[in-house]
């Protein structure tokens, strides 16, 4: 026992070393009263930015209640009239709102807000908050996450880019190793002490941020997703704190380790999540609006729409609907026959317009991940893309609100014409009904990405993100081992 | 000590500095592929209209074999707003506007701009904002000018030779002037050459247009070179200097504008375009539910002899111009609250030299919002007078002939500014006043340059 005693006490007292040194830089950077003061000017500017977040999106999701309560009506008092002619009026369903975009709007302003649902035809969202601005616009983008993904890492670097290099710095360094410390326990000391600020700084946004969303409909599964957005701030904030200690021991003028360290930042946090998704877009286009529309037009309005008598395709259906009754006129029929056609007419635009969604969809998912592969230059590419999943305001999410608003759609406007087939309508003229209670049972339920499919589409992005630290902590080491062998 | 002489002894110091190739090749690079962006979207932008057009003339040549059967044969009418000759330098505000319109004469007027289908591009790609040229012009051209010029005196304070420098026969604000305009010079006329080589490369070619852009790029240069002037006077260390360059940036070009915005929406928020369609629906029932009633209510005026355009068609329109009086107050309103938050907006980038700048190459591009609302404007005359011509042919009670038909008036955009439009003007202005301002608070700490 007593031979195993030194073998512990000699990592137990490098890990005692270690913390002492970065009491000694927490103490430091504490006295540096310029960085403490951007450091609470960041805090206050996040915490307004999240409080007046989530006031606007109280104001939202009420004037949205508003406006779904009011189609509700519109729609229920179109009254007693031909099923397929409330089709025609159809009508608008507003996005949810998402309380975790007060901390990190993502693309929200970029998406519309509502869709109008009618017959023969799928529209996609309109009214993007983004629309009508000016100049100024184009400079939207302060929020809590903006601040942590790209504020916070400038103030680690102005923090720790001359804890290790620069004339002072160097000095003091080779006392401490001329008095027996260790690199590793100097180097790792730093680290923890930036780290820790770092840590506080997450923690304190957090904090500023609470009061601000509390009470504003977060779930349980709002808050789980919440501390998995802080999780990933501290691990990408951790790549900063080991970079910036990195490259400080690895230089030992403090205006080239400056240098570096901002022609790092000004990559990864402002040029690569705008290079990157205009690249990607570069690699795989996005079609115009109007060839998009005369892809679909050419497939779906010139195909069968259940209002062209001359239609080949209804003509086929007329001859099956004939043979399996056998009958010789659709008079004949115990169906109507002009709900046969509308209801197969709406299949078959719903299957040609879904068909070109997806094709769109796949083309924003093959960016995306055209995006991911340039995480490799910038963490936060990684970073930005888990905060948006997490906040439920990335495109996935505006996706189920889509997917969930056609299915809706469908299931209404096929109620409609279900009732045009099951009423023979007399003489040439319309079957006529209430709208209010034909459609009272097809319910509108609002869908949302439950949090485990979005955790394991983003273990991807957190394995990115773990494989920064690792890199990160790798330079560390290597200029750790590089500064004990020449101070 | 002439001013020739410290003005030469900068240059060849800055020559020196192998980071200044690097910096300029980077801003090559980067501004190729900014203009090369947004040319790309230019084409893109013209093969969509090029689709549009080819749409609404197999409407007309469907429509034309209906004139003589109806009234009036107006056939629907895709008006387009086509990009602007120097329109590969910003995108601007270019994707916010409907850059087409419905006109369907016996539509509704909600129906005209309603551009549901107008855009579908990757939200996430929008949300990450454009890099096109004007891109590169405001955020990073100020990186490349201030980290040229970020150590105009904090590099003699560290050396310690700020007195041997003072003690010659020149005063320190002279010096000081000249380094920065012998740094301008070597930075600033090469980023300049690049910027302008990059736009005519991309299309961007109207000599007024280079012109206007040169004015924009030098005045902006000029701004940063004040400022780097400014963190001259204070700041005594290379590092102090550095951060507080950095910060200057992060404030002016990415913080302050941000804020500001928040403000403006804080104070004055955007009318919900969600509401609106909601009520221009809701309205819009409310008007056909009472004229069905009327309608039911009074039997059909008969004339004799009778007309050859039935009086039907006379009260179908009379119902449309019923509708239209009956949602305009809600237009009106909704427009008046766009155009308040929009005069907020404009009137902040007057104190915002990055925003301004932002402006005046929106406007150079075509991109600005004021262009956008122009032809809104346009297409709503337009739409006037195609149902104006309707009105015509019931009032004469003679249908339209295919003359007329074939002789309708086609849209096209009318340009209402030039390059160096009122709205350049006054950003150039805020841009020099924001110079100005600089160069006096510099002017005012001159004397702190000799402290050590």
């Amino acid at each position: 026992m007593s031979d195993a005693s030194p073998t512990f006490s000699r990592p137990a007292s490098a890990v005692r070393q270690t913390l002492v040194v970065a009491a000694t830089q927490l103490k430091l950077m504490w006295r540096e009263r310029r960085l403490l003061w951007l450091a609470l000017t960041l805090l206050l500017l996040a915490g307004a930015s999240v409080t007046t977040g989530a006031a606007r999106l109280a104001q939202q999701a009420q004037e949205r209640q508003i406006v779904a309560e009011q189609e509700a009506g519109l729609w229920d008092s179109q009254g007693t009239i031909d099923p397929h002619a409330a089709a025609h009026v159809g009508r608008a369903i507003p996005a949810p709102v998402r309380p975790l975009a007060a901390l990190d709007p993502g693309i929200t302003d970029f998406v519309g807000t509502s869709v109008f649902i009618e017959g023969h035809a799928q529209n996609p969202a309109r009214h993007r908050p983004v629309d009508a601005g000016t100049a100024l616009s184009r400079f939207d983008g302060f929020s809590a996450a903006w601040a942590l993904q790209v504020v916070a890492p400038l103030l680690i670097i102005l923090a720790g880019f001359a804890s290790l290099s620069g004339d002072v710095a160097r000095e003091t360094l080779r006392q401490e190793l001329g008095s027996g410390a260790s690199a590793h326990v100097l180097i790792g000391g730093r680290l923890i002490a930036l780290a820790t600020a770092s840590l506080l700084l997450v923690l304190a946004l957090l904090a500023v941020s609470l009061p601000g969303m509390v009470g504003r409909t977060l779930g349980t599964a709002d808050i789980t997703a919440l501390v998995a957005m802080f999780a990933a701030y501290a691990l990408y904030l951790l790549v900063f704190c080991a970079i910036t200690i990195g490259v400080s021991a690895r230089f030992s003028a403090a205006r080239t380790s400056l240098v570096v360290l901002l022609g790092f930042w000004v990559v990864a946090t402002l040029l690569a999540p705008r290079v990157a998704p205009a690249l990607a877009e570069s690699l795989y286009p996005t079609p115009t609006a109007p060839a998009f529309r005369a892809a679909v037009t050419e497939d779906a309005e010139h195909g069968a729409d259940g209002h062209d008598p001359a239609d080949k395709r209804l003509d086929a259906l007329k001859a099956e609907m004939l043979a399996r009754y056998q009958v010789k006129d659709v008079d004949d029929l115990p169906v109507n026959f002009r709900g046969v056609a509308l209801e197969f007419a709406e299949a078959n635009s719903t299957e040609t317009y879904n068909r070109h969604f997806e094709r769109i969809y796949a083309t924003y998912q093959r960016q995306a991940i055209t995006q991911r592969a340039f995480a490799a230059l910038s963490p936060t590419l990684a970073l930005q893309a888990a905060s948006r999943a997490l906040a439920r305001t990335d495109f996935p999410a505006q996706l189920a609100f889509l997917r969930g608003v056609e299915d809706y759609r469908y299931r209404l406007i096929q109620a409609l014409n279900l009732e045009v087939k099951q009423h023979k309508a007399a003489n040439g003229s319309k079957h006529l009904a209430d709208i209010a209670t034909l459609t009272r049972s097809v319910a509108y339920s609002p869908q949302q990405p439950p949090l485990g499919h979005i955790a394991a589409a983003q273990s991807v992005n957190f394995a990115i993100l773990l494989a920064w630290v690792l890199l990160a902590l790798g330079l560390v080491f290597t200029s750790a081992r590089h500064l004990g062998s020449a101070p | 000590m002439s001013s020739l002489s410290i003005a030469g002894h900068e240059i060849r110091r800055l020559l020196r500095d192998r980071a200044l190739p690097v910096l300029l090749g980077l801003l090559v690079v980067l501004a190729a592929y900014a203009a090369w962006n947004g040319s790309a979207w230019v084409g893109q932008r013209e093969a969509a209209i090029s689709l549009i057009n080819a749409e609404e003339q197999d409407a007309r040549d469907r429509s034309r074999g209906f004139v003589g059967k109806a009234p009036s044969v107006l056939p629907r009418v895709q008006p387009v707003l086509p990009p602007g000759p120097m329109a590969a330098l910003s995108i601007g505000q270019a994707d916010a506007y409907p850059y087409t319109a419905d006109v369907v004469a016996l539509g509704d007027r909600s129906q005209l701009l309603r551009h549901v289908w107008s855009d579908i591009g990757n939200p996430a790609v929008q949300a990450a904002g454009r890099f096109d040229l004007a891109f590169v012009i405001v955020f990073l051209l100020p990186l490349v000018i201030l980290a040229t010029t970020f150590d105009l005196w904090s590099r003699e304070c560290e050396r310690g030779i700020t007195a041997l420098v003072l003690s010659q026969p020149i005063a320190a604000g002279r010096l000081i002037a000249v380094k920065a305009l012998a740094r301008g010079a070597i930075v600033l006329l090469p980023a300049l050459a690049i910027i302008i080589a990059v736009a005519a490369g991309s299309g961007a070619t109207r000599p007024s247009g280079l012109a206007v852009l040169a004015l924009i790029v030098l005045a902006y240069g000029s701004f940063w070179l004040a400022l780097a002037v400014l963190i001259g006077c204070f700041a005594r260390r290379t590092t102090e200097a550095a951060i507080a360059a950095g910060a200057l940036w992060l404030l002016i070009v990415v913080m302050a504008p941000s804020l500001v915005l928040a403000a403006v929406n804080l104070m004055v928020p955007p009318p919900s375009q969600m509401q609106l369609a909601t009520a221009l629906k809701a309205q819009l029932a409310d008007t056909a539910r009472q004229q069905q009633l009327r309608h039911a209510a009074a039997s059909p005026a008969t004339r004799s002899p009778a007309p050859r355009i039935a009086d039907a068609v006379r009260v179908a329109y009379a119902d449309l111009v019923q509708a239209d009086q009956a949602i305009a107050p809600l237009i009106a309103a909704h427009t008046e609250a766009e155009d308040a938050r929009r005069q907020a907006l404009d009137r902040a980038r007057l104190l915002l030299p990055s925003v301004a700048v932002q402006d005046a190459l929106d406007r150079l591009a075509g991109s600005d919002a004021d262009r956008a609302l122009a032809f809104q404007q346009q297409v709503l005359a337009y739409w006037h007078a195609r149902r104006q011509l309707h009105k015509d042919y019931l009032d004469r009670d003679v249908p339209q002939t295919l003359a007329e038909y074939d002789a309708l008036p086609r849209f096209e955009f009318q340009d209402t500014a030039g390059a160096l439009q009122r709205g350049v003007l006054i950003d150039l202005a805020a841009l020099a006043v924001a110079t100005l301002l600089l160069l006096i608070a510099a002017w005012s700490m001159r004397r702190r340059l000799a402290t050590p």
